[in-house]
């Protein structure tokens, strides 16, 4: 026999905090920051963006060179993606190799610090950069 | 009708051998993967007799385009280190998207990795033709992976179909969403019937599943672009009078490369 409904249901809130909220650092935004970084350094000339997709269970984040005066050309750097509902472990993509796992924020910066160091990146930029001065 | 060539060259100094196919069969834009020639050695090949080809320089350092055309013509738009998009716009003829890839190998990537490459190399498609405005696309290049696989086949991958008629659909739709269809020539290509060679790529493994020879090589194109295509995907085996393959019929490794040319041609 079930018991008759109670209205008293409706105005009960059954979550178990008042507010979410987070002040959690995500790959993304260190991402944006770094690209933010760039246009200063190149008087605009070569600037970065950085876009998302997802799809099944994973985001995917993708690190792209901008440079505007050469009819918008984009060049991706790299890209990065995790669990949709997990921020790391992260999975880096640069250069033709995949970086597995980037268990935490420091791996994931250092990582990051590699990629954006490296001559091959350097060399990119300062390609896109005589270009974009001719 | 301009004609296209891919060859991946395994890092092989064969200028004279490109150049001799270049020249055989009226090559209008020759790209090359794996290619380690500088491109002055390889400028100077080409052009030896008639100054005929340009180099058209891009960012992604594994793909090498050299045109008979203005270079000027070949404008990239988005790159990466595995593939290069570029808006080709010859005078007197509808803007085509070419896009030529080199996808990371078996050896180093498991097919599951492939299949995400392939998908996300879609996804870059079709964001790039938005933002030409059309999909007269074309794909060439040295994927990796056949066109039976999953990347090529998937509604989320590349969506490349062996039948021109099931292409000129242009869409699919899959559970209430419409994909986009490339149709993929290559196909027709498995196998040696009529003495051809049965793939453009032939490695041998020790192990129960081997196909022996693979179908990499591949051009795939938007079904707007169907009515200019030839349907004649050539797998070369010759370089003007220089076998390109081996005693045994595979892909002379030691002479030329472990992968064979394909050439097409494409009115648009």
């Amino acid at each position: 026999m079930s018991s008759a409904p109670d209205a008293s249901a409706l105005n009960i809130d059954l979550w178990p905090r008042a507010k979410f909220e987070s002040d959690a650092i995500t790959p993304l935004s260190i991402l944006r920051k770094q690209a933010a970084l760039l246009g200063e350094k190149t008087q605009q000339l070569v600037t970065a963006e950085v876009s998302s997709d997802a799809s099944s269970n994973r985001v995917t984040h993708y690190f792209k060179l901008v440079v505007s005066v050469l009819d918008n050309y984009k060049y991706q750097l790299f890209y990065v993606s995790h669990k949709i509902d997990q921020l790391y472990p992260v999975t880096g993509f640069a250069d033709g190799n995949f970086h597995p796992s980037l268990d935490d924020q420091t791996a994931f910066v250092d990582w990051l610090r590699a990629v954006l160091s490296s001559e091959s990146t350097l060399k990119k930029i300062d390609s896109l950069m005589a270009q974009a001065k001719s | 009708m301009p004609r296209f060539l891919f060859w991946n060259l395994n890092k092989k100094p064969i200028q004279h051998l490109i150049s001799a196919i270049a020249h055989a069969n009226d090559v209008d834009m020759l790209v090359l993967a794996e290619c380690e020639i500088s491109v002055g050695a390889l400028l100077a090949e080409l052009n030896s007799k008639t100054p005929d080809f340009q180099f058209a320089p891009g960012q992604c350092e594994r793909i090498r385009v050299f045109t008979r055309f203005h270079s000027g013509f070949l404008a990239p738009m988005f790159e990466s280190d595995r593939y290069s998009m570029r808006r080709l716009r010859l005078p007197l003829r509808k803007e085509v998207l070419v896009v030529m890839v080199h996808l990371p190998s078996k050896l180093h990537f498991t097919e599951g990795s492939q299949r995400t490459e392939c998908s996300l190399l879609a996804r870059a498609v079709l964001e790039q033709e938005a933002t030409v405005g059309h999909k007269r696309t074309i794909v060439i290049g040295d994927f990796n992976s056949n066109p039976f696989e999953h990347g090529f086949v998937a509604t989320d991958g590349l969506h490349a179909v062996m039948s021109k008629r099931v292409a000129e659909r242009r869409t699919r739709r899959v559970q209430g969403r419409d994909f986009e269809l490339f149709y993929n020539p290559m196909w027709g290509h498995f196998g040696d019937v009529g003495g051809r060679p049965a793939g453009t790529h032939f490695y041998e493994k020790s192990e129960h599943v081997n196909y022996f020879w693979h179908v990499f090589d591949q051009v795939l194109l938007r079904p707007g672009l169907l009515d200019g295509f030839s349907d004649d995907v050539q797998i070369l085996t010759k370089a003007g009078n220089t076998s390109l393959l081996d005693q045994h019929g595979r892909p002379d490794h030691e002479n030329a490369s472990d992968h064979l040319p394909i050439m097409f041609g494409l009115d648009f």
